[in-house]
């Protein structure tokens, strides 16, 4: 339901390209991991279509489940297997890591998690760090990043009052 | 009791030269391998048998590349299956982690090195009380020789042969 409140929010002003993580697999695999540092680093369709999607993109945000206190595993796959080289960022002849996002200029997550704020405090957070720092260093720092916490059991109205803040920048 | 959990891809690359140079340092000890480098293991399906073998280990060691300055995806996952939030592993008294950054410390620190937030305030917690986390990081793997790396595999073996002590 997240989805679809945020999908009708971004759609007043982009065109939203929206990609089901159900069957991505989790796992970088093998044959990935060896061509990680050749120039053809993608070998798989469904991580192609993300990764050009992505190149494509001016907004790129994430709907996701939180327990633990990294990101969901399906979230931080995608993150391992499409932001590869020549996607997410670029290494230079040098062998110097330039980054490869600068057109995104927001990013959103919209976390469902129902843990409290002492436990997030005292967990340290890790997934916030993972876009908000890790990913954002790629994108720059003029990129902006909304952190949307709802609860699992939050009604429509109670999801879309959630961004309504955040959204007005989007 | 000791729990070795190691997660990469590909065999004959750095982190499982670190395996094995961890798996030599435990001497007589043989470790329960958590392998999730095998795409056919089913974590969910497995978390059981690892919290029995993680219930009974004094010592966790986990190996692994960090990404986007966190665990690879297969290990988060293994944390999300293994590690509830109702789960207590009350016998570990130490975790050992090795990982090894492409980036320089540097740029991880602008990271936030979330991995080690999540070891030391979201795994630490469920352990035994005074649990310690040992932290064996080698930095810009990128733009690193081969001297460096037989450093670091050295430094793995001499601080996991310490662990019994």
């Amino acid at each position: 339901m997240a989805t679809a409140v945020l999908v009708e929010r971004l759609s007043a002003r982009h065109r939203v390209e929206l990609i089901d993580l159900a069957g991505f697999g989790v796992a970088m695999t093998a044959a990935e991991r060896r061509a990680y540092e050749s120039d053809e680093p993608i070998v798989d369709a469904g991580v192609r279509s993300s990764a050009e999607a992505v190149t494509r993109a001016e907004v790129v945000a994430f709907v996701t489940p939180l327990q633990s206190s990294g990101l969901s595993a399906p979230v931080k796959g995608w993150i391992d297997r499409v932001l590869v080289p020549g996607v997410g960022f670029v290494i230079g002849d040098d062998g110097r890591m330039r980054p490869g996002l600068g057109h995104i200029r927001q990013l959103i997550t919209v976390s469902v998690d129902d843990r409290s704020r002492l436990r997030r405090l005292r967990e340290g957070d890790s997934a916030r760090r993972v876009v908000a720092r890790a990913l954002r260093l790629v994108c720059g720092w003029s990129t902006r990043s909304s952190w949307i916490r709802i609860r699992s059991e939050a009604s429509a109205a109670e999801i879309s009052d959630a961004m309504a803040g955040a959204a007005r920048r989007w | 009791m000791v729990t070795l959990v190691y997660c990469h891809p590909v065999e004959g690359s750095l982190t499982s030269a670190v395996r094995d140079s961890a798996v030599e340092a435990l001497g007589g000890t043989t470790p329960h391998i958590v392998d999730l480098s095998d795409p056919d293991r089913d974590t969910a399906a497995l978390a059981m048998t690892d919290a029995d073998a993680l219930a009974r280990s004094s010592s966790l060691i986990l190996v692994y590349p960090t990404w986007w300055s966190g665990p690879p995806a297969a290990l988060q996952n293994w944390f999300d299956e293994v590690w509830s939030p109702s789960a207590r592993f009350d016998t570990i008294q130490r975790i050992v982690v090795c990982t090894s950054h492409g980036s320089s410390k540097f740029v991880n620190s602008l990271e936030g090195e979330s991995g080690k937030r999540t070891v030391s305030r979201y795994l630490r917690p469920r352990c035994a009380r005074r649990c310690r986390v040992e932290w064996i990081a080698l930095y810009g793997l990128d733009r690193c020789g081969p001297d460096r790396r037989a450093r670091h595999l050295e430094r793995v073996g001499r601080r996991i042969s310490a662990l019994g002590s």
